[in-house]
């Protein structure tokens, strides 16, 4: 028996190692943290930590995948979705290396479904159920502010089925969204080390929202039998306003460092620090890199794998005197967004884009507007223009459209109360050319009670999103010499627009109130006073006409008072007479009583003092 | 002489009644003690813009201390009307501080913010009450409170005569407070409310509650303002109210199994610092206040209560094979005991005290009989 039990015990201990080994193995993560320079002065952050499911099993239990992310794909039916926090705009002009990641002030998310049923409703689930999650008012992305992007513009997922699933889209800005530690606080939670272990500890919650421009972005995909998932964390700052010196370490920056370990259940945990070319002994980096890589495109990289590195780990970069950050790249495109007030109520909005890059571009110019913002169509105005080659051209949308320069791929009017205005479309920039969107909108007035707390600061319009294809740009130069390090699309943001609706007088109900009940009170006053004054002067009249008569009466009855008296006298004359008889009378008997009761006493008396004697006998 | 002993004997009697009936009820009240089975809080800054810095501060204050008492964060729903934190204003960005040394950062490491910004109106804070919620919802954001849950609610924001201000253009006046907490008394989604209250006029708010086992607390009352503190130059702005200065100098001496009573945290409170009458107010409280512990709403006690309540045990197979024996162990569960224990000290004491009446109805009978003789009877001859 015994042989028996220890058999069974055997066998169920092999099959709990295999089948946990399997589990371990069939996920991955990593976590990576890439430095480079920005602009001049500025340094960009981006933490990057990246989960991997290869084979979902049956009972869609995880070892470090997050649940709840996991949970909430599969129970809203996503196939994939990102969203991004973020605080301060990239100044895309002034950078001198472009951003893996890019986002929107406020907040971003996208999404695509399986499938297209009661995408609406699964929408709002996944939407709330996200804001519960990560601590946003992500709530507010409800109908009225939901759109959808044909062109998807995030296009690592993508794989297969690009057209049927931009069908099964849902795009989503608030621009006004804050991020803050409640924000992070969900967001380490996703991490299997939190911030104990690994790169997540330098994140201190002081520090990191003292920048420049800070975002957070979790993006996932759920393959149905593999899943993903990437939260990274980018933010820019600049050691010159921090420590009043270029010269910076992890300590310095974040007062924190690396202290125990790297996350030991990532696979492979890498700092990479990008710099502009120098020579080895004018730059001071501790500790040694593991690898260098020089000659990147006037870039050098210095690695470090921290599974081999020395702890604490504390990076500090030493510049030598009198160096800059500049990069001779330039970014492709410029962008501007404006709004003009013509009155009150119209308005318009114009976007200008130029290609600054030595070759033509192709991208994909999206935007949508909220409701409340009603544009007219035909104002639409797109016009190229080079000062160079002469080239200026005005175009209408009602006009045949001229496909050598733009295309539309989808434009959905806005309906009150529903959905918003949105224009998707492609255009053929050439070189160093200008283009100009402009339209005319009218402001709608709502209603008395959506308005926000503070209406008069004006509502925000999300910025407009042009999506630069990662081919596109690839396409111009080798892979090798580009300094553009995404490898999905390059997405630029524009400025968000503050426009001020018309703002009715909020004390207003109590104005009207006031005014209409004293008009009521007025007319309902002088209408009582019409209608009882008649009355009161025929009673006055009639009062009146009573007052003669009983004057006249109260002569007579003066005059029979005056009789009365004088028969009251006499008759009064005549009672004292009577009464003084009486008293006589009364006089009479009285005297008689008392000698009654005199004699009656003295009876008593005598009678008394016979019982005494009595008494006095017996004693 | 008769007339004093009769006297006499009837005071004695009453007071035998009395002193039985009292005993009587405090044991009833001892029997409905450790009713709670959990902890809540429900903790709100209404006001919006960043001159209204302290209600935050405030808010986030009561928050940490709640939560270094033992509260989870999914058991804490916060609202805040405005991000102070992050706010471009803030010269220290990602803290909040209520103290002019600068020592703790309320808004720390780990916070989870459930309402913020334009999310905190009356209405989501009456669903929250209620537990009227859309059906999207997510689960942070509701209070699943029992009839079993003691629920602290914390309030702070500009308010006057029976109302609060929410975001500056709304406000929840006392009857909706009242009615939403009647409400929960009647879905049975609380055991005691404790409302805490940091306004002008906050008395007023309490004025239309009529539901039981609330009890109330506010800085100021009918025509009195509430006051700021802590005027911190650094930041520009005061960081904290008076009253919940003087509340929080009072409860961070508690810790989680601290026996102080709720009363001296009232007793606490003095006109000097707080420049106001803070009142205080119990409706319908079944326990005695004096029982009533600070740790039984700010801090966290999680009992279970088995529904419905076992009869009896049956000790685990293996137990009675390994000792060889077959009797049936019937184990009554503690609690069982207790109540079977109770009922028949109670029983024992209804019995005695019938046999008391009994006897002391005989005494007044006798006594009563010899005064009819000594008084009325002898004069009927005549």
């Amino acid at each position: 028996m015994k042989s028996f039990l220890l058999l069974t015990l055997f066998f169920i201990f092999i099959i709990i190692t295999f089948s946990s080994s399997n589990s371990f193995e069939d996920e991955s993560y990593s976590e990576k943290l890439i430095i480079q320079p920005f602009s001049k002065s500025q340094i960009l952050f981006n933490f990057q930590f990246n989960f991997e499911v290869h084979h979902l099993n049956k009972y869609h239990d995880f070892g470090f995948f997050p649940n709840v992310i996991a949970k909430l794909m599969q129970n809203h039916n996503v196939f994939q979705f990102k969203l991004s926090l973020t605080q301060g705009r990239i100044k895309f002009e002034e950078c001198s290396s472009i951003p893996p990641i890019t986002a929107p002030p406020g907040a971003e998310l996208y999404a695509t479904f399986h499938n297209q049923n009661l995408i609406q409703e699964k929408w709002k689930f996944f939407v709330n159920e996200l804001s519960g999650i990560f601590c946003a008012s992500l709530n507010f992305m409800d109908e009225t502010s939901t759109t959808s992007i044909k062109n998807f513009p995030f296009e690592n997922f993508m794989a297969t089925n690009n057209t049927i699933r931009s069908q099964n889209s849902r795009y989503s800005a608030l621009h006004r969204e804050g991020v803050c530690t409640e924000n992070l606080t969900p967001w380490i939670k996703l991490l299997p080390c939190r911030n104990v272990h690994g790169l997540a500890t330098l994140l201190n919650s002081e520090k990191i929202y003292d920048v420049d421009y800070h975002s957070l972005s979790v993006s996932s995909v759920d393959f149905k039998e593999k899943m993903s998932l990437s939260a990274s964390l980018v933010f820019i700052l600049n050691p010159q306003k921090i420590l009043s010196q270029p010269n910076w370490s992890f300590s310095k920056l974040f007062e924190r460092k690396l202290m125990d370990s790297s996350c030991s259940l990532a696979k492979e945990s890498l700092v990479e620090l990008y710099l502009p070319n120098y020579q080895s002994e004018e730059i001071k980096i501790k500790p040694e890199p593991t690898k260098i890589i020089n000659d990147l495109n006037s870039q050098s990289l210095y690695l470090y794998d921290l599974k081999k590195s020395e702890f604490p780990f504390d990076l500090s970069v030493k510049f030598p005197s009198n160096s800059e950050n500049i990069l001779s790249e330039k970014f492709p495109l410029k962008t501007d967004r404006i709004t003009k007030n013509l009155n009150g109520i119209f308005g318009v909005i114009q976007t200008t884009i130029e290609n600054v890059s030595p070759n033509d571009l192709k991208f994909i110019y999206f935007e949508y507007l909220p409701w409340f913002i009603r544009p007219f169509i035909h104002t639409f105005n797109i016009s190229f223009s080079n000062s160079e080659s002469n080239l200026n051209m005005n175009f209408n949308l009602n006009l045949n459209q001229n496909q050598e320069f733009f295309e539309i791929i989808q434009m959905i009017p806005n309906t009150e109360y529903s959905n918003p205005f949105t224009i998707e479309m492609q255009i053929n920039l050439p070189k160093q050319t200008v283009v100009t969107l402009s339209y005319e909108f009218e402001k709608s007035f709502l209603h008395f009670t959506e308005y926000p707390p503070d209406p008069n600061h004006g509502f925000e319009i999300p910025s407009a999103l042009i999506t630069l294809k990662s081919t596109e740009i690839h396409s111009q130069k080798d892979q090798q010499n580009s300094s553009f390090l995404f490898k999905e699309n390059l997405r630029i943001y524009t400025e968000g627009l503050l426009i001020p609706l018309p703002v009715p007088d909020f004390s207003m109900p109590y104005n009207v109130i006031a005014i209409s009940s004293t008009l009521f009170a007025l007319f309902f006053g002088s209408m009582m006073q019409i209608l009882f004054k008649r009355q009161k002067e025929n009673q006055n009249q009639n009062q009146n006409q009573k007052e003669n008569e009983n004057e006249n009466q109260k002569e007579n009855q003066n005059q029979n008072e005056k009789e009365n008296q004088n028969q009251n006298q006499n008759q009064n004359q005549n009672q004292n007479q009577n009464q003084k008889e009486n008293q006589k009378e009364n006089q009479k008997e009285n005297q008689k009583e008392n000698q009654k009761e005199n004699q009656n006493e003295n009876q008593n008396e005598n009678q008394n003092q016979k019982k005494i004697k009595r008494k006095s006998k017996s004693k | 002489m008769i007339s004093s002993s009769i006297k006499i004997s009837l005071i004695s009697i009453l007071i035998l009644f009395l002193l039985n009936s009292h005993t009587l009820k405090a044991k009833e009240i001892t029997n409905t003690e450790s009713k709670i089975t959990s902890n809540w809080a429900v903790i709100v800054s209404t006001s919006r813009f960043w001159f209204n810095y302290r209600h935050t501060a405030n808010a986030l204050s009561i928050y940490y201390l709640v939560k270094n008492l033992g509260i989870p964060d999914s058991q804490i729903i916060l609202m805040l009307a405005d991000d102070y934190a992050c706010n471009p204003r803030n010269k220290y960005p990602g803290t909040i501080f209520n103290n002019l040394d600068h020592k703790i950062n309320l808004y720390g490491e780990n916070i989870e913010v459930d309402y913020r910004g334009l999310d905190v109106s009356v209405e989501n804070f009456m669903r929250v009450l209620t537990g009227r919620h859309k059906e999207e919802e997510p689960r942070n954001k509701r209070l699943f409170t029992d009839s079993g849950s003691n629920i602290l609610i914390y309030m702070t924001g500009h308010g006057g005569d029976e109302f609060l201000k929410f975001q500056d253009t709304e406000e929840i006046t006392s009857y909706e407070l009242a009615n939403a907490i009647e409400e929960m008394h009647q879905n049975k989604r609380y055991n005691e409310i404790f409302v805490m209250v940091d306004t002008c006029q906050a008395a007023t708010l309490f004025q239309r509650i009529y539901s039981p086992n609330v009890i109330v607390v506010g800085s100021s009352r009918y025509h009195e303002n509430s006051y700021s503190s802590n005027s911190d130059s650094d930041i520009g702005i005061s960081e904290v109210d008076q009253f919940t200065l003087a509340s929080l100098n009072f409860l961070d001496k508690i810790t989680p199994g601290s026996n102080e009573k709720l009363i001296s945290l009232f007793q606490s409170y003095k006109h000097a610092p707080i420049n106001s009458n803070p009142y205080w107010e119990a409706f319908q409280f079944q326990r005695d206040l004096n029982n009533v512990l600070i740790t039984d709403f700010f801090g966290s006690s999680s009992r279970s209560v088995l529904y419905p309540k076992p009869h009896f045990e049956f000790k685990p197979i293996l137990e009675n094979i390994l000792k060889e024996k077959k009797e049936d162990k019937i184990i009554l569960f503690e609690e069982e005991k207790e109540t079977i224990s109770i009922q028949k000290q109670n029983q024992e004491n209804l019995e005695n005290q019938k046999i008391i009446s009994f006897l002391l109805t005989i005494i007044l009978i006798v006594f009563i009989g010899s005064f009819i003789e000594k008084k009325v009877w002898k004069e009927i001859p005549k």
